[in-house]
């Protein structure tokens, strides 16, 4: 299985993070597994309701002051 | 159904059918699309940087945006540089006003122009993009920027004033759109 892409967004602020990770996901394929790490407290709910609305999932998610999550991407 | 007698005649169905395509047809068109509709008018520092903020966060979440600006909102799309020569009044009116989105007053702590410059600074302490860094983003993020021609007028701008990729487009072209989106608002 290749390497889990990663998208580090520790320095990015709202809406930043769920744009790059957006981004990514437009050109991956259905499936296809992502990790970000990102330390803005509006991550987690940026990230919920981006999965929510694309139809994505949030396999894994680390709280704590660097958030670690994993994201599959949803059929197309 | 499989009583004698009870089941609907081929021609009765397909009229029936006839009906509720009309009828889907008619509320599909009714349906909100996934669209947002953005109107900036007040043209003021935070209310700009607001609505380039949800703009940015709309595409993420993959729906169409479209910004839409009028009255003094359109100084943020004025491309830098000195503008062409126009009369007096435009000119006073023009300098009085943001010279661009990098100028843009506060409506609070203006401070005469020092206020969104500090607030800027303390935009990049904190990684917050700034209004001048989402509108050089936007186009190329696929947020549709528009300039209500009349506003344009009012203040003896033209197109060429603007920066590139600025749609114009009247009131109505503007409202058609906002009809068809899940959520519009004004700053």
């Amino acid at each position: 299985m290749p390497p889990m892409e990663f998208i580090d967004c520790k320095t990015l602020r709202c809406p930043m993070p769920i744009v790059q990770i957006g981004r990514f996901i437009k050109q991956a394929a259905p499936g296809a597994r992502v990790r970000v790490e990102a330390c803005d407290p509006a991550f987690r709910a940026d990230l919920e309701a981006w999965a929510r609305r694309g139809g994505h999932t949030i396999v894994e998610f680390e709280p704590g002051t660097i958030q670690t999550a994993v994201i599959e991407k949803g059929p197309g | 159904m499989t009583e004698a007698g009870t089941l609907p005649s081929t021609e009765a169905l397909w009229a029936r059918l006839r009906t509720l395509e009309a009828e889907v047809s008619q509320l599909s068109r009714r349906v909100p699309e996934e669209r947002v509709s953005l109107l900036v008018v007040n043209g003021d520092f935070e209310r700009v940087h607001t609505a380039l903020m949800l703009a940015h966060a709309a595409v993420a979440l993959e729906l169409e945006v479209s910004l839409y600006f009028a009255m003094w909102g359109v100084q943020a799309l004025r491309a830098k540089g000195p503008g062409r020569s126009r009369t007096v009044y435009a000119r006073c009116l023009n300098a009085i006003l943001a010279s661009n989105v990098s100028g843009l007053p506060s409506s609070r702590m203006n401070f005469g122009g020092l206020g969104p410059l500090a607030l800027v600074r303390l935009m990049q302490k904190h990684a917050i993009a700034s209004p001048a860094q989402l509108l050089d983003l936007a186009t190329e993020a696929g947020v549709a920027l528009v300039a209500c021609p009349l506003s344009l007028s009012l203040f003896e701008l033209t197109p060429a004033d603007l920066l590139p990729d600025v749609e114009v487009r009247g009131a109505a072209s503007f409202l058609e759109e906002a009809t068809r989106s899940r959520f519009s608002a004004v700053f």
